[in-house]
């Protein structure tokens, strides 16, 4: 009898924390882009006060279908962040030796899919083996649906 | 009474058909159809271009004409033109071009870079490509990180110092790549995309250059290479 309890005891111990560990896994994944990452692509997030026009689902949506669906299916976890969205690398100098930027504080939903297998471009005579990268943002403006940029850094 | 000649008719048709065959076969400006993928083998990474050759540098360029490829419909499927500064070491590079990867209908601008084999690659992607365009990447001495241009827009920069990250034998490197045998390099026989007025910078703080002794081929045979004038211009394509 008293065999048969710890046994128990020790089952639902082993689930409790084969759960919480889920959880913990789950809730690492879901963090959002760290600063340095950004940075390396030039982005940077700001607080939006203005409703959007698109909703998430749309955006979600939008970005499924950019990617296609092969890639998108392989998505463990997607989601769409809404931003006042800024890349202070993408931009052209005009005859003045001004910089224009393209997107300087657009609202934009930025939409993460992790788990999927984007394939990196490399060098030629590099012996290094098919590599992947499994988390790639698409970025869409708010107010039209239009696409604005697609980044991924790990 | 009009009796319809059934026969002579027939005749006509024929050779009416046969001649809007050949005016089709024979006008050159007639609208090409792309090349089609071919199944797919399985990720592998192909490329047609110059050959892997170290030379000093400080900066790559080139004027590319966009050719959209077919694609062979792998989920690894890819298909991109591109000039490149790449490191002495494994996975040291930084490049600019425009590709297409599966589940894209057109090919985008992108840059890319990486700093070494443990490192993720940096990669972004803008606006569909058309047209032709100067593709460059430089080395900035004033912060020591390097620039991928299309024209004069910039769409990436490194954020670290490859003089400092890399190993020495640096390449510069003008190439189609594909990620699958089956997946099309963009260009055909009739309508190749070309690598035209190709430039390095060969001194610190030097002019645009002519590099020399390069050579070109393809690692494999569905994919084409031929210079125009050895070191300056090249085309590939799909056969």
């Amino acid at each position: 009898m008293k065999v048969k309890r710890v046994l128990m005891l020790t089952v639902v111990l082993a689930v409790v924390v084969a759960a919480l560990s889920l959880v913990m896994a789950s809730a690492q994944n879901g963090e959002p882009p760290d600063s340095l990452g950004l940075e390396s692509v030039g982005v940077r997030y700001g607080q939006v006060s203005a409703p959007a026009a698109l909703t998430s689902q749309q955006a979600v949506e939008l970005a499924k279908s950019y990617l296609g669906q092969s890639l998108a299916k392989q998505a463990t976890q997607v989601e769409a962040q809404y931003v006042l969205f800024s890349d202070d690398q993408y931009y052209t100098t005009d005859a003045q030796n001004q910089k224009q930027y393209y997107f300087q504080n657009v609202p934009a939903w930025v939409v993460t899919l992790r788990g999927v297998n984007f394939a990196i471009r490399g060098a030629r005579g590099d012996s290094s083996e098919v590599e992947y990268n499994h988390e790639v943002h698409v970025v869409f403006n708010a107010q039209t649906g239009e696409f604005m940029e697609l980044f991924t850094y790990r | 009474m009009f009796k319809p000649n059934y026969k002579s008719m027939l005749r006509m048709m024929s050779v009416a058909t046969v001649l809007v065959v050949l005016a089709l076969l024979l006008n050159p400006s007639a609208p090409q159809p792309a090349c089609a993928a071919i199944a797919c083998q399985g990720f592998a990474y192909n490329f047609t271009g110059t050959d892997p050759k170290s030379m000093t540098h400080y900066g790559i360029k080139a004027d590319v004409n966009t050719k959209t490829p077919a694609l062979c419909g792998g989920s690894h499927s890819d298909s991109s033109v591109w000039v490149m500064m790449a490191g002495g070491g494994s996975g040291q590079y930084a490049q600019v071009g425009y590709g297409r990867h599966q589940g894209q209908s057109s090919v985008y601008y992108f840059a890319q870079y990486k700093k070494n084999a443990s490192t993720a690659a940096v990669h972004k992607e803008t606006t569909v490509a058309s047209g032709t365009h100067n593709y460059n990447v430089i080395y900035n001495f004033s912060n020591g990180h390097l620039y991928m241009y299309v024209d004069t827009t910039k769409i990436l920069e490194s954020n670290f110092d490859p003089a400092v990250s890399w190993t020495p034998g640096w390449q510069p490197q003008w190439e189609g790549e594909t990620h699958d045998p089956g997946d099309d390099i963009p260009g055909s026989s009739s309508s190749p995309v070309y690598f035209s007025n190709m430039k390095i910078i060969a001194t610190r703080g030097g002019p645009w250059v002519t590099p020399s002794g390069l050579t070109g081929s393809s690692t494999h045979s569905r994919y084409g290479f031929a210079w125009d004038t050895q070191n300056t211009k090249f085309h590939i394509w799909t056969k």
